[in-house]
C-alpha cells in the first residue's frame, strides 16, 4: 500500500511538471496535438498506478518522451510556417460578407446548427451582419462584423479616454503581495495608509485590489 | 528555447536510461544463463549435491537481480523465473532429473523471451 502511495505521488509530480512544461493553456484553447498529448499523459500515468507490476519508469519515460516531442514540435511550428500548418492545420473563412462558404463547411464537417451556435457564442444572431467568420485551428470562431454593424468606438466618437489601468491584487487573506505592488508602482506604505484609512489591520484584510491611480477596493476578513 | 533544451535533455535522459537498462539486463541474464547451464551439466552428470549448491547460489543471486531488474522490467515476467528457480531445489532433492532439466530449460526460455521483448527490434516496435 505504501508503495502505491509513493508511486501515485511520483506520477502526480511528473504529470504536474509535464503539464507546466507544455505551457499555460486551457483545454478549449489547445491545438489538436496538445489535446491528444494531454489525454495520452493522463492515460499513461494511470497504468503504473493501477498495475503494481509495471515499473514507474515505464510511465515516467513515456511521459517525458511525449512532452519532449510536443515541446520540440511546438518550437518547430513556431519557427516554420509550413510546419505549423502541417501540424496544426490552418484557419478557414466560413462566412464572407454574410455569405456562407458551403464547400468549406463540408470540408470541415461543420453543420449549420454548429455554425449558428458558434456565432451565438460571439453574440451574433444574424448571419447577414457578419463581415468575416473564421474558424480557428483550435475550433473557436472569430467574427468580424460588417462596418455598419460594429459597435461605435471611443475613437470614432472622438471621446477623450483615460489611460487604461489594471486593478491588481496587493493583499490577499492578510498577506501582502509584493509582485502586485511592483506592478502598480506602489510601496507597502500605500497598504499601511489604506489600512489606516479603513481602520483595519493588514491581517484583517481579506482582499485589497488597487490600481496605479491609487483607486482601490477593500474587503474585510469575515471572522465568523 | 529553455523548454527545448529541457526537452532535449529529457530525450537524452530516457535514451541513457534505455542503454543502461539493456546493459544491466544483458549482464544479469548472461550470468543467470551461465549458472543454469552449470546446473544442467551437474544434473546431467547426476551430481545432485553439486547441483543443490549451484541452485542455492542461483536462487540467492536471482533474488538480488530481480529487485534491480524490476526497476526496468515488469515484475510479472520476472516472477515466472523466480517461481521456476524456487522449484529447482525440491526437484533436485527428489532426484527428478527430467523435471529438473525441463525447469532449467524453462528458465532459459523465459530469460530469452524477456531479452527479446526488451530488445530494440523491428518486431517489438510494430
Amino acid at each position: 500500500m505504501f508503495s502505491l502511495i509513493l508511486r501515485t505521488l511520483i506520477l502526480y509530480i511528473v504529470v504536474i511538471v509535464s503539464i507546466r512544461l507544455m505551457g499555460k493553456r486551457q483545454v478549449g484553447d489547445m491545438q489538436p496535438g496538445e489535446l491528444v498529448v494531454t489525454i495520452l499523459i493522463s492515460e499513461i500515468a494511470a497504468i503504473p498506478i493501477q498495475d503494481a507490476d509495471v515499473p514507474v519508469l515505464y510511465g515516467v519515460s513515456s511521459i517525458a518522451l511525449l512532452i519532449s516531442a510536443e515541446i520540440i514540435v511546438s518550437f518547430l511550428a513556431l519557427k516554420n510556417m509550413k510546419f505549423r500548418k502541417m501540424i496544426n492545420g490552418g484557419s478557414a473563412i466560413i462566412i464572407k460578407d454574410g455569405i456562407i462558404d458551403q464547400n468549406k463547411m463540408k470540408q470541415l464537417r461543420l453543420t449549420m446548427p454548429d455554425l449558428m451556435e458558434l456565432l451565438r457564442l460571439q453574440n451574433v444572431f444574424d448571419i447577414s451582419e457578419v463581415g468575416y467568420a473564421i474558424l480557428e485551428t483550435n475550433g473557436n470562431l472569430s467574427v468580424v462584423l460588417k462596418p455598419e454593424n460594429r459597435p461605435v468606438t471611443a475613437k470614432q466618437l472622438k471621446v477623450e479616454k483615460e489611460k487604461s489601468v489594471i486593478p491588481t491584487l496587493i493583499v490577499c487573506d492578510g498577506r501582502i503581495i509584493d509582485e502586485g505592488l511592483r506592478l502598480i508602482g506602489k510601496t507597502r506604505n500605500f497598504i499601511d495608509k489604506t489600512a489606516q484609512r479603513e481602520k483595519m489591520k493588514i491581517q484583517d484584510i481579506f482582499m485589497l485590489v488597487a490600481d496605479k491611480n491609487g483607486e482601490y477596493i477593500i474587503t474585510k476578513k469575515d471572522r465568523k | 528555447m529553455k523548454r527545448v533544451i529541457i526537452a532535449i535533455c529529457l530525450i537524452l535522459a530516457v535514451t541513457v536510461t534505455c542503454i543502461i537498462e539493456q546493459n544491466i539486463m544483458n549482464k544479469s541474464f548472461k550470468k543467470t544463463e551461465e549458472q543454469v547451464e552449470k546446473i544442467v551439466a551437474e544434473v546431467k552428470s547426476e551430481n545432485y549435491s553439486a547441483a543443490t549448491d549451484s541452485i542455492k547460489i542461483l536462487k540467492a543471486d536471482w533474488i538480488k537481480l530481480e529487485d534491480k531488474l524490476a526497476v526496468f522490467i515488469p515484475r510479472r515476467s520476472l516472477d515466472d523465473i523466480t517461481d521456476s528457480a524456487m522449484m529447482l531445489n525440491s526437484l533436485c532433492n527428489a532426484d527428478d532429473k527430467n523435471m529438473l532439466l525441463a525447469e532449467c530449460d524453462k528458465i532459459k526460455e523465459e530469460l530469452n523471451h524477456i531479452k527479446e521483448k526488451e530488445n530494440m527490434s523491428f518486431n517489438n516496435v510494430i
